[in-house]
């Protein structure tokens, strides 16, 4: 199986399964744009820094043979599960900024399975929560006044179930 | 070297000894720390009657009991005190450990509790229960007689079955001093004398214990302000000379906001008014209320003018009427009986009136404003902004408002945060990590959260609102749709959002679903109703980002029809109905097919006016065809269905939702067989789909069990779930399906009547799972198979699922790159 190598952010030159790196759209497509052999020359990720890399990398591997996406038939079907499988819920036990940088690593290297992944993550730590245990969960200030608070609340109040 | 405490200066000592938190028990123990703390205690609490004490009534330990004793012998110890406050402990029928045995008094002590009874005129009940040592509230008034510096006087929350002893206590009681079956039944015979030595001086105890006496609070009993006969009005007496405890008191308190209080009668109350100088009453649940009628002539103001009470607090969360159905429901103080109320005061300074079921905004016509200037007009330093009543109130310009509490609060947070605002400005706080992430993946994120939690999300941060808010604004459905739609299933909810809310309103509508229901609802295309909302908006372009449309037609007849049937309403709504659509056509066509989206669900059988859309941007089509139960009606569907197909250049879905092939049980098979040709050309136009992505066939009576509807070239997904023939099979192996990577298949075996099509048609039989084998399959660069095969366990699965023998085989043979698990889903 052919190898190829991939450069982070900070310099550090990476080598991995050219079948474990097509699991990026990018990089796949890449790999089609030259034509084949990248075996000499490490392909740069300037938005990925090396640690972030590595586990991109480490998850790549273990969904190698996933199958692909299911066609986007309900593309607009907003309904989507947070259930998350159980070696990704292991994968994702990362400190909160690795996890958003995975999330953006995802995104910038296209691997919507990845990317669903950390928002499921995310999203499963908003869950059920009130604003104020929101904002002690990552660590956000409350900028709003208590007006503009309670502003929102009345404009919103029809929206809640 | 001195302990740090000692550091402090005396005025803090001072101020931590005599703060609020400490407790009479703490006190006293403190007093015995050190000579510093003894002095500043006697100094400052003990001999400025600022002394606390809390009066466990019942309290098994008999506290209030030595209290009363040491008062007798050295009574000017009650000046001491500054604030009593009560907590009922009472015994348990069923657990005789708590139960408090009668206090006994010495001989001595007997004639100077008569004498201060005397004195004070304490009330006979009152003086025989102090004497017998029992229900130990009645000391109440006894201690009052001794406390001449009190000030604020804290009730709690009597417990009614503590002041009335109900007979259903007797029998746990009974069973706590384990008499038997026999004795209990002679014992509600009322014969005593039946009880077993054993038991008879027990049971002597309980009658003692639970002896039921017909009164109110000890309490109330002695604080009459004046007394009267209500039949003979001419033996009114009084007034008559408060007790000390009552002569200063400033604060009074009774009830607590959970629990269901103990009910004092209305009159009770109204002697708390009368007390010389009260300065602040608050009660909390146990008001019963009493009309004027009943009330007669008990509330009038005290003989020498209004009441003296400046803060009145009368808050009624728990219904306490003795014909409450349901106890937790707060309990409406009637109008009545706040006019009573008001008509004793005249020097208030402060009303807080809560008593109410609903909340104030749902009702405007609630006499809270008349009973707020019934109080004004008669107290004259009872200013505007110091009136709440159930939440509603005069803001600064002497407005009614029936949220004036809510604003009140905001006001005092927002001042509150203010001033920490102007302090933390030099603070600099690391941000949270979740800003690394651009809004566009803060969007996406929210895919995966329900409609509340992206509510308490836009609440956490300004950076988060808009996007949140943009979000949850971006798509609308019409009764029902996925969750991230804002459901409208009332019009009017609609329009008052539109005038209220900031004019992004409809501006970020993205997405609108418009579901069945839409065509019986009348509301919906009724005058100023969610129609014409949608059709104003989308005509004066006010809906810029609006890129998809999902609608269900399936209900909807013929609407461009000239003939329509029914009443004028009905012509009228699907006037509305037909501009809506052409609104969106209208819309959409100005769009390219990159920015709009379209999604139908029709019913060819039905003639979906298909023509007010613009099918260029039709994505997705789901198909619902009729029930066929002759072979014309089958004939004409699939005609209509291929005009309508031939017009869908840009189809990427299409979906078979089912219906169809209904008259299989037809004894003329011949005549089934004119199904073939336009089954055919069905297939010509579903071929010439040329962006087709997907296929899917939902139903197993669709078409004809032998026709294998196939996709057009590079139709990535293709799902079949139909009962197949064996000739059906034989096509499936033999077709290449070139470009297509998933296959989801749900096959299951003929019915009776299929098999009597495929017999008289002389195709080939099959019967078990193992009787078909394909040899060969034409299918290659397959990434994922999904075949259902076990009909127990899943949902989904079919009934009676058949494929051939060799089909996995084969499937896995030429595609090798399915070989994963991950892959061949079998379920």
């Amino acid at each position: 199986m052919s190898t190829i190598k991939l450069l982070s952010s900070d310099n550090a030159e990476l080598a991995v399964d050219k079948e474990v790196a097509e699991r990026s759209i990018l990089i796949k497509n890449m790999l089609e744009d030259v034509g084949g052999d990248m075996s000499d020359q490490a392909i740069p990720i300037p938005n990925v820094n090396e640690a972030v890399l590595r586990k991109v990398i480490e998850w790549c591997e273990h969904h190698k043979s996933d199958p692909p996406p299911p066609a986007d038939e309900d593309s607009d079907s907003r309904k989507k599960s947070t259930d998350i499988e159980e070696w990704d819920q292991k994968f994702m036990q990362v400190d909160q900024e690795m996890l958003f940088e995975i999330i953006l690593a995802a995104n910038y290297l296209d691997i919507k399975p990845l990317l669903d992944v950390g928002c499921k993550t995310v999203a499963n730590m908003i869950k059920g929560k009130s604003p104020e245990e929101i904002r002690k969960t990552f660590n956000i200030q409350n900028d709003f006044t208590p007006e503009e608070e309670d502003q929102i609340r009345r404009e919103n109040e029809w929206a809640e179930e | 070297m001195a302990e740090p405490i000692f550091a402090l200066p005396s005025e803090i000592l001072i101020e931590i000894i005599t703060s609020d938190c400490l407790s009479d028990t703490d006190i006293v123990r403190l007093e015995r720390v050190c000579t510093l703390f003894r002095d500043i205690i006697h100094d400052q609490i003990y001999n400025s009657a600022r002394r606390k004490y809390t009066f466990r009534v019942d309290a098994l330990s008999h506290p209030t009991w030595r209290l009363a004793r040491y008062l007798l012998k050295k009574p000017q110890l009650g000046e001491q005190f500054g604030e009593i406050t009560l907590q009922w402990e009472r015994r348990v029928a069923a657990d005789e450990s708590t139960w408090t045995t009668d206090w006994e008094w010495t001989d001595e002590e007997v004639p100077s509790i008569n004498d201060i009874c005397a004195k004070w005129d304490i009330n006979e009940e009152t003086r025989v229960n102090v004497l017998k040592g029992k229900n130990s509230e009645a000391l109440l008034p006894f201690l009052l007689c001794f406390t001449p510096n009190l000030k604020s006087l804290d009730l709690g929350a009597p417990d009614s079955s503590i002041v009335d002893h109900k007979s259903d206590d007797f029998e746990p009681a009974l069973c706590a001093i384990s008499a038997t079956e026999k004795e209990k039944a002679e014992l509600e015979r009322g014969n005593e004398f039946f009880l077993s030595r054993r038991n008879a001086e027990r049971y002597l105890k309980i009658v003692m214990q639970y002896e039921s006496n017909d009164h109110t609070l000890f309490f109330f009993d002695n604080v009459k302000y004046r007394m009267i006969e209500q039949l003979e009005p001419e033996t009114i007496v009084g007034p008559r000379d408060v007790l000390p405890g009552i002569a200063n008191l400033e604060h009074f308190s009774i009830g607590n906001l959970e629990q269901q209080a103990y009910r004092f009668r209305a009159d009770d109350l109204y002697a708390v008014f009368c007390f010389p100088k009260i300065h602040t009453i608050r009660v909390f649940n146990g008001v019963e209320n009493i009309s004027r009628y009943h009330l007669g002539s008990w509330f009038e103001p005290p003989h020498n003018g209004p009441s003296t009470v400046k803060r009145l607090t009368l808050i009624s969360t728990v219904d306490c009427s003795p014909y409450a159905r349901e106890p937790r429901q707060p309990y409406n103080l009637s109008p009545e009986y706040m006019e009573n109320i008001a008509n004793v005061t005249g020097n208030l300074e402060y009303l807080y009136i809560k008593s109410k079921r609903s909340n104030a905004y749902d009702d405007w016509l609630s006499p809270d404003e008349e009973t707020g200037k019934l109080f004004m007009q008669i107290n004259k330093n009872l200013d505007t902004g110091k009136i709440l009543i159930n939440g509603a109130g005069w803001d600064q310009n002497k407005m009614f408002v029936p949220d004036a509490e809510r604003r009140r609060v905001v006001a005092k947070r927002q001042a509150q945060s203010e001033w920490t605002q102007a302090r933390k400005q030099t603070l600099e706080m690391t941000p949270s990590p979740i800003t690394l992430l651009p809004t566009s993946m803060i969007a996406y994120l929210l895919r995966f959260i329900t409609k509340s939690d992206i509510f308490s999300l836009m609440l956490a941060c300004k950076a988060l609102q808009d996007v949140c808010y943009r979000y949850i604004w971006s798509g609308i459905s019409y009764a029902g749709g996925s969750q991230h739609y804002i459901k409208m299933n009332k019009t009017a909810q609609l329009s008052t959002i539109l005038k209220t809310v900031s004019a992004m309103g409809l501006r970020g509508l993205e997405r609108l679903e418009l579901v069945s229901r839409i065509y019986i609802e009348r509301e919906l295309l009724a005058e100023n109703g969610f129609s014409e909302i949608i059709i104003r908006h989308i005509e004066n372009d006010q809906t810029p980002n609006l890129r998809y449309v999902g609608i269900d037609l399936r209900r909807c007849t013929a609407i461009n029809n000239d003939e329509i049937e029914g009443d004028s309403s009905e012509r009228e709504a699907q006037s509305t109905l037909s501009r809506l659509f052409r609104t969106i056509k209208h819309h959409s066509e100005r769009k390219s097919i990159e920015d709009f989206t379209l999604d139908l669900q029709i019913q060819p059988y039905n003639h979906p006016p298909l023509s007010l859309f613009d099918l260029t941007k039709l994505n997705k089509l789901g198909i619902s065809l009729g029930s066929w139960e002759r072979m014309g009606q089958a004939i004409s569907e699939i005609s209509s269905l291929i005009a309508i197909l031939s017009e869908c250049r840009n189809l990427q879905h299409l979906i078979f939702a089912g219906g169809g092939w209904n008259f299989r049980w037809s004894d003329n098979t011949e005549e089934i067989e004119e199904v073939w040709a336009p089954l055919e050309n069905l297939q010509r136009a579903v071929t010439n789909l040329k962006t087709l992505q997907s296929l899917s066939i939902n139903d197993s009576t669709v078409f004809h069990p032998s026709f294998l509807l196939l996709p057009p070239e590079n139709t990535k997904t293709v799902k079949y779930s139909s009962h197949t023939s064996a000739s059906w099979w034989r096509k499936f192996a033999k077709h290449s399906f070139a470009g297509t990577e998933r296959l989801e298949l749900q096959c299951t075996k003929l019915g009776l009547a299929d098999r009597k099509i495929i017999a008289a048609a002389g195709e080939e039989m099959w019967d078990t799972n193992d009787d078909i084998e394909l040899g060969e399959l034409s299918m290659i660069g397959l990434r994922s198979v999904s075949i259902a095969r076990s009909a127990c366990g899943f949902s989904k699965a079919p009934k009676n699922p058949m494929y051939p023998c060799d089909l996995m085989d084969l499937l896995l043979k030429n595609n090798p790159q399915l070989s994963n698990p991950h892959v061949v889903r079998e379920y």
